[in-house]
C-alpha cells in the first residue's frame, strides 16, 4: 500500500475511534445531567438550563451516532474488508443495528423533559403531572441507555482485539 | 428537524444498504449472525421508509 491511501486509512480509523469515544463521553454527560432535570425539588430555572444543555449534547450524540456507520463503511472500503467478511465484523454490525433500534425506541421520549419544563416555566397548572411524566419517561428510557453503553463498549473491544497492522497483517493487541 | 431528517434518511439508506449487503453475503453460505443482520437492518429500513416519506410529503 502506498503512503497516500495508508494516510487516508489512518485518518478514517482515527476518526472512527474519536467518534465512538465522543459518543460514549457525551452520553455519560447526558446521563449525569438527567438527575437534576428529573428532580422535581430543584429550582425550575436550574432544571430548564440543564435540560437545554442536555438537549444540545443529545443532538451532538445523534449526529455522531448517525455518521459512525458511513465512516465505518468507508473504513471497510479502504481496508478492502466488506461489512460481513469476518465473524467479528458481522457481530459488530449486529450490535450497531441493535443500537439503532434502541435509538428509535428512545426518540419519542427524548424531547419530553425540555417541553414539559418549558410548560412549567410558562405557568402550566398541571405541574405534578408534567414532573411525573418527565421522571416516568426518563426512567423508562434508562434500560435502553444502559444497553447502548454495553453495546458500544462490546463493539469497541471487538474492534480493538481485531485490529491488524496494515503492513504485516498481524493482530496488534493480541 | 435536521436530526429527524438525518435519522430517517440514515434508517432507510443505511438499513437497506446493510440489509442487502447481508443478503448478498448469505448467498455464499448461511450464517446465523449475518441472517440476523439482514433481518434487523431490512426491518429498520422498512420501519423508516413511511416516516421518511411522511417527512418528504410534509415539505411538498
Amino acid at each position: 500500500m502506498d503512503k497516500a491511501p495508508h494516510a487516508v486509512e489512518i485518518f478514517f480509523r482515527g476518526l472512527h475511534v474519536v467518534m465512538v469515544g465522543a459518543w460514549l463521553l457525551f452520553d455519560f454527560i447526558v446521563y449525569w445531567l438527567h438527575f437534576k432535570v428529573k428532580d422535581a425539588s430543584a429550582r425550575i430555572d436550574e432544571r430548564l438550563e440543564r435540560a437545554h444543555v442536555m438537549h444540545g449534547i443529545d443532538a451532538t450524540v445523534a449526529y455522531i451516532f448517525l455518521f459512525t456507520l458511513p465512516v465505518g463503511l468507508a473504513l471497510c472500503f479502504l481496508t478492502n474488508a466488506p461489512p460481513f467478511s469476518a465473524a467479528w465484523l458481522s457481530w459488530k454490525h449486529l450490535m450497531y443495528g441493535l443500537v439503532v433500534v434502541a435509538a428509535i425506541i428512545l426518540i419519542p421520549v427524548s424531547g419530553t423533559a425540555l417541553r414539559n419544563l418549558q410548560a412549567i416555566k410558562a405557568g402550566a397548572a398541571n405541574v405534578d403531572e408534567l414532573n411525573a411524566q418527565i421522571k416516568r419517561d426518563m426512567n423508562w428510557g434508562m434500560p435502553f441507555v444502559f444497553a447502548i453503553w454495553i453495546l458500544i463498549i462490546a463493539m469497541s473491544l471487538l474492534s480493538v482485539f481485531n485490529v491488524k497492522c496494515p503492513h504485516c497483517q498481524n493482530f496488534i493487541f493480541r | 428537524m435536521l436530526v429527524a431528517w438525518l435519522l430517517w434518511i440514515f434508517c432507510v439508506a443505511g438499513g437497506f444498504y446493510m440489509g442487502s449487503a447481508a443478503l448478498l453475503a448469505l448467498r455464499s453460505g448461511f450464517d446465523a449472525v449475518v441472517a440476523a443482520n439482514a433481518a434487523l437492518y431490512l426491518g429498520v429500513g422498512f420501519y423508516g421508509l413511511p416516516r421518511l416519506l411522511r417527512l418528504v410529503r410534509s415539505r411538498l
